[in-house]
Formats: structure tokens, sequence, C-alpha cells
């Protein structure tokens, strides 16, 4: 039987991650009504599982390194922790990842017990510091090589559109499958490990379908949103920042390492406005996802410790 | 499959669209030869009628267009631009419907002194719709080289200006032509160079369209 209450927290979270970045993969092509948010849904969920099925064991083997032994006390501590934090960063309107949430909630336990996994950990940080980056490099790529494309193979600006649709389509579904393969671990990968009967893949359906829930129910206001925050986006330029999130997301799940879709989405944005030397990057909204990246984990880290010293000590 | 074949026959509708603007255009400016060589009005109702009717085919195709444009997989913003530019387009035939019609129901007679003029700006006006024809075929086949056609269309309509300013010059000033005439004569003579001007204002749509997708 499943251990309820520690699972609980990890399926909210998973539930909050699938509702907050479903809308990084198929934002702008919902929010611009150019693939309805039913289709979109329903493809972002088949791919998010599928993703977690297939390649999610990777981030929840670093989860696992990252974690010891706990009681049943200490997962619901870390799980409800991380799941706060996130709800906290919510409701203050700032952008949130539950990556960090899970990863500052196993870390304030782990510096309440003694036993953080150093090494790991500033691996970890050094993938987060690296996601944005490697997504806007990655962006820069893509923009270069589809607007040359684009440049030069003679198309009506009707076949543009079929194109710009069907790969919006299958880039969002590579997108939700990246999403699912990278970000699973977060919501079940703590669980890895701690229990005979649950197995990895177990854990893989459990958390892709507590997203895959998340993306089916809560995701439209945050589609909506989307693409509106940093700078505005049409068909190619979402195009070229969700394929560019997508490339480097997937790249960190093959690494284990669970990072931000949203870090991820916001770096491409950046490398398409390089691109396009734009000038209307909105720079407050810039530094409120900064601000929203510090104080996310460290919230969730300072929750757990304290939840740890009140529940569990 | 299904959203190329709903592609293919919005493009199949707007090729017959500029063909029959094209042949609005051809029949007037048969017409208005004919016209200026023997003022017959009989024979030039007869053709006013097939301008009629080929602007009313060429509003019947953009009604079926219309429709088709709200099927899946066209984008919004393309939706909105096609609808945009075929409103900018139907001015044309609109143009040269008013054109005949002023020379029909007023019965201008044009005389020798600005024929050739007038059958100049005739033929430059031709030249005008059939460029900014090619311009909007461009955005249906390859967008990125509209702009060519459009340029041809800017230079025809700055030299129909020309004429237009030239022959109404020759108009005002021969003590010839009765007053009430020179009016008329004028009127007609601008609306015919409209033509040209609703021609730019499609370049200019269709120039739009194409900066937008620019990459």
């Amino acid at each position: 039987m499943l251990p309820l209450l520690p699972f609980s927290g990890g399926a909210f979270l998973g539930f909050v991650l699938g509702a907050n970045d479903a809308g990084n993969v198929f934002g702008t092509a919902v929010a611009t009504r150019i693939v309805s948010f039913r289709t979109a849904t329903i493809l972002a969920s088949i791919a998010i599982i599928v993703g977690a099925f297939l390649q999610g064991s990777h981030g929840m083997a670093t989860l696992k390194s990252l974690t010891q032994s706990y009681s049943m006390t200490t997962l619901t501590v870390i799980t409800m922790t991380a799941a706060f934090a996130v709800s906290v960063m919510t409701f203050l309107h700032l952008p949130v990842s539950a990556s960090q949430a899970i990863i500052g909630s196993i870390t304030g336990v782990g510096l309440a017990t003694g036993t953080v996994n150093y090494y790991l950990l500033e691996k970890v940080i050094i993938c987060w510091l690296a996601t944005p980056v490697a997504a806007m490099v990655i962006a820069c790529v893509v923009y270069f090589i589809l607007s040359a494309a684009m440049r030069y193979i003679p198309m009506s600006i009707l076949a543009r559109d079929n194109f710009l649709w069907s790969s919006l389509i299958i880039v969002g579904v590579y997108g939700s499958y990246a999403l699912g393969a990278n970000n699973v671990a977060n919501a079940t990968g703590i669980f890895s490990g701690q229990f005979e009967s649950v197995s990895d893949t177990h854990l893989a359906l459990i958390g892709g379908g507590a997203i895959a829930a998340g993306v089916l129910t809560y995701s439209k206001r945050v589609m909506m949103m989307v693409g509106s925050g940093i700078m505005p986006l049409d068909a190619f330029t979402s195009l070229v920042a969700v394929l560019a999130m997508s490339i480097t997301v997937h790249i960190f799940a093959m690494l284990g390492v669970p990072v931000s879709t949203s870090q991820g989405i916001i770096g491409a944005i950046i490398g398409v406005g390089i691109m396009q030397q734009s000038n209307s990057i909105h720079l407050r909204s810039l530094s409120t996802i900064v601000v929203g990246w510090i104080m996310t984990p460290v919230l969730a880290l300072i929750l757990s410790a304290a939840g740890f010293a009140i529940f569990v000590k | 499959m299904f959203f190329i074949s709903k592609k293919s026959k919005i493009e199949d509708h707007l090729a017959q669209y500029r063909k029959e603007l094209l042949l609005c255009m051809n029949l007037f400016r048969q017409a208005m030869a004919q016209y200026i060589k023997d003022t017959d009005h009989d024979v030039f109702k007869a053709k006013f009628r097939q301008i009629h009717k080929a602007e009313s085919k060429a509003d019947d195709i953009r009604g079926e267009i219309e429709v088709l444009m709200y099927s899946k997989g066209i984008f919004p913003e393309s939706r909105g631009d096609v609808m945009i530019l075929l409103e900018f387009m139907d001015k044309v035939p609109n143009q040269i419907e008013a054109a005949a019609r002023l020379a029909i129901n007023q019965f201008v007679t044009v005389p020798d002194i600005i024929a050739n003029s007038v059958a100049e700006l005739l033929y430059v006006g031709q030249r005008c719709v059939e460029a900014m024809l090619d311009g909007s075929a461009a955005l249906f086949d390859n967008y990125t080289a509209a702009v060519v056609p459009v340029g041809k269309v800017d230079e025809l309509e700055s030299q129909a200006d020309h004429i237009q300013d030239h022959i109404i010059e020759i108009i005002f000033s021969n003590p010839d032509i009765k007053d009430f005439d020179k009016i008329m004569l004028r009127d007609l003579i601008n609306y015919i160079a409209n033509i040209t001007d609703r021609c730019e204002n499609v370049g200019d749509r269709i120039r739009v369209i194409a900066a937008k997708r620019s990459v």
C-alpha cells in the first residue's frame, strides 16, 4: 500500500508543476489560438507520462543520491514544505520551480541532520545556473538555422502557417516529453528506494500522472499568460523558444539533473530577443523572475529545516 | 492532409479572384479604348455589364474565401491579414466599375486632344493592376519575393499621377472645352487614376504582410 501522506505532498508538487509548466511548452500556441487548449493538454499529458516512464529514472537516481533513508515523517516534511513553498511563491505571483523547491527542502533536512551531499548539490546548482544560459545559446543556434531555412525556402504565407502549426505541435509534444522525463523526479523521485514495494517505474507513473492531472485541470490560466511576461512572441519565435527549452531540458534529463522548464523558457526567450536585437525585453519582469529563482529554494530550505526541527526531532 | 487541401482550396480561390480582377481591368481598358474612338453608348453599356459581372463574381469569390479562411490550420493573424488584403484588393474592381459608371451615366465624351494621354493612363493603370496582382500572388507562392512587384506598383502609380496632372492641365488650359465638360472630364480622369492609388494601397498591405513574416 502507498504511504499516502508523504505521497500526497509529492503528488501535489507534481500537480502544481503540471499546472504551471505546461504553459512553458504549449502556452504561446494556446494563447494565440494556434492550438486549442483541449488538444494541447491531451497531447501534453500523454507525452509527459511517456517521458516520465521512459527517461524519468535518471533524475530519480540523482534525487536518491541526495537523500538518505528517511522516516515517513521526514518524507512528509520534505514533500509538504516543498509543496507549501511552491504554493507561497505562486500566491505571491513569483515564478516558481518545483525542482528548486524539492532540492531546497531536501537540503534543509540535510542541513538539520548534517547529511548534505555537497558534491551533488553543487552539480545541481551549477546545472540550475546553466539551464537559462544553455537554453539561451541553443535558442540562438535554433533561431539562426530556422530563420535561414525560412528565408531561403520559398513558401506562401499559408504554407508558412501550416509549417509553424505542425512544428508547434511536434515541438510541444517533445517539450512535454522532456518535461515528464526531467521533472517527474521532483514529484516522486524522493521516494525512490524508500519503500520496497514501490519501484521507480511505479514512481514515474504516479509522478507523471500527477503532472498530467495538473496539466489537464489547472493549466489554462498559466497557458494564457505565458508569452506576455518577458517579451511578446509570435508563432515563429515561440517555436524557437519552445524547441530550445525542450532540447535543454531533455539534455538535463539525460544527465539526470531535474531543472526548471520556466528557467529554460526564459533563457530561450532572451536568446530569441538577442537574435532579433529586440529592445522589448521587459527588464522588470526579468528581475522578478531572478528574485523568484533565489527565493524558492531558500524558502523551501528554511521551511523544511524548521519542519524537521518541529515534527521530527 | 485535411489542412493541406484547405490551403490549396484557398489558394485556388485567390487565383480565381485575381483572374476576375484582371478581367475587370482588361474589359474596362477595352471599353474605354473603344469609347474614345467612337462614343457609342450601347457598345459601352454592353462592356459595362461585363465589367459589372466580373466585379460581382470577384465579390462572390471573396465571400467564399472568407468562409474558407475560418478553417483550422490558419493562424488568426494570417486570417486577419488575408481578410484585410482582400478588403483592399476589392476596392480596385469597385473603382474600375465606378469609373465606367461615371463615363456611362454622365455621357462623358473624351476629346481628341487628350485621347492618347487617356489611353496611356489606362495602359499604366492596367500594368499597375497586373503588378499589384503579381505581388498578391507572390504572397501565396513565395512571400519573401512579394516586395519586388510592389515596388513596380509604386513606380507605376507615380507615373499615373504625372499623366493625370498632365491631362488635367490640358483640359483646363483648353478654351475649346466647355467648363461643365471640363469638370466631368476631370472627374473621369481622377476616377481612372484612382485605380492606381487603390493598387498602391494594396501594395502597402502586401509589404506589411511580408515584413511581419520576415525573420
